[in-house]
């Protein structure tokens, strides 16, 4: 019971890892973007894996939180420390996600999300309003926040040094 | 060391899937994303993801051939059977993604061959429809990456 867990907690990362992909490359991409169709496309393309991705975040947190339990690990600090960075990582991501993607949808004249509420498109901006957002990426810093994180959280599931 | 290499393993296969991901995300977004600027745009996602995914590939294949060494898992089946299973994936993604990519974008930034491209009657067009859909690549990819991971987790025969 524990070991299928634990490939289940594993296929919910790697699924997890799949429909992240399109949202790195976007991360990654985005700010040396001049086009703004260019933009578009590529703020779309992190949009359709929401859900794929909300799935296999679900499989791998349901089986992780099982396995914790059938492996007599709640005790452990490594366990606890893994959870902080990954709620961490979670919130992080969510606000630059609101604060410069979703804001650069809107302003791009594209449907985004604000207050809690998907909206719907506007006019687009002005091109000096659209390069200020897009001048505030940290595409590095973001890329390194998620990956350093997560490359951290299977060091300690590995490991389970404490 | 042994540990050490199987931490490098699994995050050498996280940035693979990360990579992969990309391309997966472009195989769908061809579905839906008209006119030539756009497409430019998919394809530089494209290029970002033909230049990382070589790298991590690599890195997955060498710790793992190290790895079997290590644990004297070469007599074993389960570790041949999820090697030929990787080459049949490989294979089957490169004969019938890479024309699905090709065509997708050859499509969709030519509104001409949109329209001119005929569509194909009976048994070869239902296989062509069935083949050349993004589902297809991200079921056969996932479910066989699925049985892959329980031959090296558990390790049956």
């Amino acid at each position: 019971m524990h070991k299928w867990l634990v490939f289940l907690h594993v296929l919910g990362a790697m699924g997890f890892m799949l429909a992240h992909g399109g949202t790195t490359a976007m991360t990654l991409l985005l700010k040396r973007q001049r086009d703004f169709d260019h933009m578009r496309a590529l703020l779309d393309l992190s949009r359709h894996s929401g859900p794929t991705l909300g799935v296999a975040l679900l499989l791998l947190l349901g089986s992780g939180i099982a396995a914790g339990f059938t492996g007599h690990w709640w005790g452990e600090g490594w366990i606890w420390a893994a959870l902080a960075i990954l709620v961490g990582i979670t919130v992080g991501m969510a606000w630059s996600s609101r604060a410069h993607y979703h804001r650069l949808r809107k302003l791009l004249g594209m449907p985004y999300f604000e207050g809690n509420k998907d909206r719907p498109a506007l006019p687009p901006a002005s091109e000096k309003e659209i390069s200020a957002v897009q001048a505030t990426l940290r595409p590095g810093l973001v890329a390194a926040v998620g990956f350093g994180g997560v490359v951290l959280i299977a060091w300690l599931m590995m490991f389970k040094p404490f | 060391m042994y540990e050490l290499l199987r931490f490098l393993h699994v995050l050498s296969a996280m940035a693979y899937f990360l990579f992969h991901g990309a391309v997966a995300s472009v195989t769908f977004a061809l579905r839906r994303e008209p006119g030539p600027k756009r497409i430019d745009a998919l394809s530089a996602v494209m290029v970002f993801a033909y230049a990382g995914a070589p790298i991590a590939g690599v890195a997955l294949v060498l710790t793992g051939i190290v790895m079997g060494f290590m644990g004297r898992w070469w007599g074993d089946r389960w570790l041949w059977t999820s090697l030929g299973l990787l080459l049949v994936i490989g294979i089957l993604m490169n004969r019938l993604g890479k024309p699905y990519l090709t065509e997708g974008f050859v499509r969709a930034s030519n509104r001409e061959a949109q329209t001119q491209t005929p569509t194909r009657a009976g048994f070869a067009g239902a296989m062509r429809k069935f083949f050349f859909h993004p589902m297809f690549f991200a079921l056969t990819g996932s479910v066989g990456l699925a049985v892959v991971l329980w031959l090296m987790m558990f390790k049956p025969f």
